[in-house]
C-alpha cells in the first residue's frame, strides 16, 4: 500500500516536471517548417529519402545549440539547416563525442548543408550556430537524411 | 589726523558694513538645504541597510517564483490565454470569481494598448500576471509593498517568453469596486507603463548581448516606460508645479546623482557617462533575469527621466534603426551613436533640452551681489576721481 502510494507520487512528479507543452507554432516556426519541407522535396530528387530526424528551435545571435544523433557506419548522410526570414547566417557543424569537428559549413549563409559518411556507428553531435539574426530569437531547423 | 584720511576711513568702514549686512548669516551665505524630498527617517544603520537589502532580494525572488509558476504551461495552461499569438497572455491570480470578472476587462484594455504600441504577433511572447489579492505571508517575511511591476526576462533557458507581474494596487482595486474601467485613458497609460521592458522585447525581440548586459547592469532603467507611440515630454518632479515658471526644486536636485545633475547642466560628457554607465564588463548569460524596482527607484536615477529614454530614441530614429541598435553585437556606444547619427552625449543634451530648463551649476554671483559690487566700485572710482580733481599741485 505504502509502495503504491510512493509510485503515485513519483508518477505525479514525472508528469509535473515533463517539458512544457508546445504552444501553437508561431509565424517564424511555420516559416522554418515550410523551408524544411522544401529542402526535403529538393533533396528527394537527388536520391535522398525522408529525414531520419528534424530539430527546430530558437536561438539568439551568436548562440549555439548542440544535439546528439546516432549515425550508422558506411551510410552517406546529408544534414541540412534552414532558418526564418530574419536570419541571415546560420552555421552547421558535426562533431564526435570528444567535440572534435568532423564537418562544418560556415559559408552557405542561411542554407548550410553537410555531407558525411561515418566510419563507425556511434553518437555524434550536430552543432547549430546562429551567426546573424536581425530580430532575436531566430528559429532554425535541421534535418538529417541518408541515401 | 588729516580730514581726508578720516573721510576715507569712514567710507571704507561703511563699505565693510554694507558687505557684512548683505553676506553674513543669518541673512546671507550658503546653508545646507533641508531635504524635504528625502524620506523622513533617521540615517539608516548598517544593520538596517542589510535588512533592507535582504528584504529587497526576498521580494525579487518571490516575484520570480510567482512569474515562473504563473507562466509555466504545466501550472497554468496557455489555453487560458489567447491562441492566435497576437497579444499578451493575461492571467489573473486570485479567486475564480475575481478572475472571471477582471480578466475580460484586462484583456480588452491590454489588446488596445498592444495595438497602440504597434505590436501584433511577436517573437517574444508576453505573459502578464495580475495579482488580484494581496500576498499574505506568515511570519516575518517582507510583504510585497511596492505596487510597481516586476519582470522575468527571457534567457537561454526560455528565449521566447517575457513575464510581467503586476501586484494588486489602486487600479485593480478600482476595477473590483466599480466592475468597469474608470478613466480609460489613464488606465491604459498605466497598463502600457507596466509592460516595461517586456514591451521592448515584444517589439524588437531579445537584445544583442552588449545591449542586454548593459541594461541588466542598470536594472533596465532606460527601458521601463514603453511610450514610443505617444509624443510628449516627461513632467519632472524637480520642476515647480507651474511649468511656465520652469524653476528648479532644489531639494529634488540635491537628491539626484552627480551625472544626472551635470547632464541637466547640458554637459555632453556627463550625459554620455549617465547613459553609458554599465557598458563595461563581460557579455555572458549571468546577468539577472528578474527585474524588480525598489521602493524609491525613481528618486535617484543616473539620468533624469531615464525610464523613457529608449522610448524617445525609438520615436526619434524609427523602428528599423532602433532594431539594428537593439540587436547589435557591436559595443553599445558605437551602436547607439550609429542609430542616433550623432554622439550619445550630444543627443542626450538635446533630448533633455526638450523637457528641462538649463540647470545653472558652478560659481555664479547672484544678481543682488553683482549690483552691489558694481555700485561699490562706481562709488570708489567716483570718489577717487572727485578727489583727484580737487587736488592741487603747488
Amino acid at each position: 500500500m505504502r509502495r503504491s502510494g510512493t509510485l503515485v507520487v513519483i508518477a505525479v512528479l514525472v508528469v509535473a516536471v515533463r517539458p512544457p507543452l508546445r504552444a501553437q507554432d508561431n509565424r517564424w516556426e511555420r516559416q522554418v517548417s515550410d523551408q524544411l519541407r522544401r529542402a526535403v522535396a529538393s533533396l528527394r530528387g537527388k536520391g535522398v529519402g525522408r529525414p531520419d530526424l528534424t530539430h527546430i528551435g530558437p536561438l539568439n545571435t551568436e548562440e549555439s545549440e548542440s544535439f546528439p544523433v546516432t549515425l550508422q557506419a558506411g551510410l552517406a548522410y546529408s544534414i541540412s539547416g534552414v532558418c526564418d526570414n530574419d536570419c541571415t547566417s546560420l552555421h552547421l557543424g558535426l562533431a564526435n563525442t570528444a567535440h572534435n569537428d568532423l564537418a562544418v559549413d560556415h559559408a552557405s549563409e542561411n542554407f548550410p548543408l553537410l555531407r558525411f559518411t561515418p566510419r563507425e556507428t556511434t553518437r555524434y553531435w550536430v552543432k547549430v550556430t546562429m551567426a546573424a539574426c536581425q530580430m532575436n530569437p531566430c528559429w532554425y531547423g535541421v534535418a538529417i537524411y541518408r541515401k | 589726523m588729516a580730514h581726508g584720511v578720516r573721510v576715507w576711513g569712514a567710507i571704507a568702514m561703511l563699505a565693510c558694513g554694507i558687505v557684512a549686512v548683505v553676506y553674513l548669516p543669518p541673512r546671507g551665505g550658503v546653508t545646507a538645504p533641508e531635504l524635504r524630498f528625502a524620506p523622513g527617517v533617521p540615517q539608516p544603520t548598517p544593520a538596517r541597510l542589510r535588512a533592507q537589502d535582504v528584504a529587497e532580494r526576498w521580494r525579487a525572488t518571490q516575484a520570480a517564483i510567482r512569474l515562473l509558476e504563473s507562466s509555466h504551461p504545466v501550472v497554468r495552461p496557455f489555453s487560458r490565454g489567447r491562441s492566435d499569438g497576437a497579444g499578451p497572455t493575461v492571467i489573473v491570480d486570485g479567486p475564480d470569481s475575481v478572475s472571471s470578472l477582471l480578466r475580460p476587462l484586462l484583456v480588452t484594455s491590454l489588446d488596445t494598448v498592444w495595438h497602440q504600441l504597434g505590436l501584433g504577433e511577436t517573437k517574444v511572447a508576453v505573459v502578464v500576471v495580475f495579482e488580484a489579492h494581496r500576498v499574505t505571508v506568515r511570519g516575518f517575511a517582507p510583504v510585497a509593498r511596492s505596487s510597481d511591476a516586476s519582470y522575468l526576462l527571457p534567457d537561454s533557458g526560455n528565449r521566447t517568453t517575457c513575464g510581467v507581474l503586476i501586484p494588486a494596487g489602486y487600479w485593480i482595486t478600482n476595477l473590483l469596486l466599480f466592475r468597469r474601467v474608470e478613466r480609460e485613458g489613464q488606465f491604459r497609460e498605466w497598463l502600457k507603463g507596466s509592460l516595461g521592458p517586456c514591451a521592448f522585447y515584444a517589439a524588437y525581440g531579445n537584445p544583442g548581448k552588449p545591449v542586454r548586459s548593459w541594461l541588466a547592469r542598470r536594472n533596465f532603467d532606460l527601458a521601463l516606460y514603453p511610450v514610443w507611440d505617444t509624443p510628449g515630454r516627461p513632467r519632472l518632479w524637480g520642476l515647480e508645479a507651474d511649468p511656465a515658471r520652469q524653476r528648479w526644486w532644489w531639494d529634488w536636485v540635491y537628491n539626484q546623482s552627480l551625472t544626472a545633475v551635470a547632464c541637466l547642466a547640458r554637459r555632453p560628457d556627463a550625459c554620455r557617462t549617465a547613459v553609458l554607465e554599465g557598458v563595461e564588463g563581460v557579455f555572458d548569460d549571468s546577468v539577472p533575469r528578474v527585474v524588480t524596482l525598489g521602493q524609491w527607484w525613481w528618486k535617484s536615477q543616473r539620468l533624469v527621466a531615464a525610464n523613457r529614454y529608449l522610448s524617445d530614441v525609438v520615436r526619434e530614429v524609427g523602428h528599423d534603426r532602433f532594431l539594428r541598435f537593439w540587436s547589435s553585437t557591436q559595443p553599445v556606444d558605437t551602436a547607439l551613436a550609429a542609430a542616433l547619427r550623432m554622439p550619445v552625449g550630444e543627443w542626450t543634451v538635446s533630448w533633455e533640452r526638450r523637457f528641462a530648463p538649463l540647470l545653472p551649476l558652478g560659481a555664479a554671483a547672484p544678481l543682488s551681489a553683482s549690483v552691489l559690487a558694481v555700485l561699490l566700485a562706481a562709488a570708489a572710482v567716483g570718489s577717487v576721481a572727485l578727489t583727484a580733481r580737487r587736488r592741487q599741485v603747488r
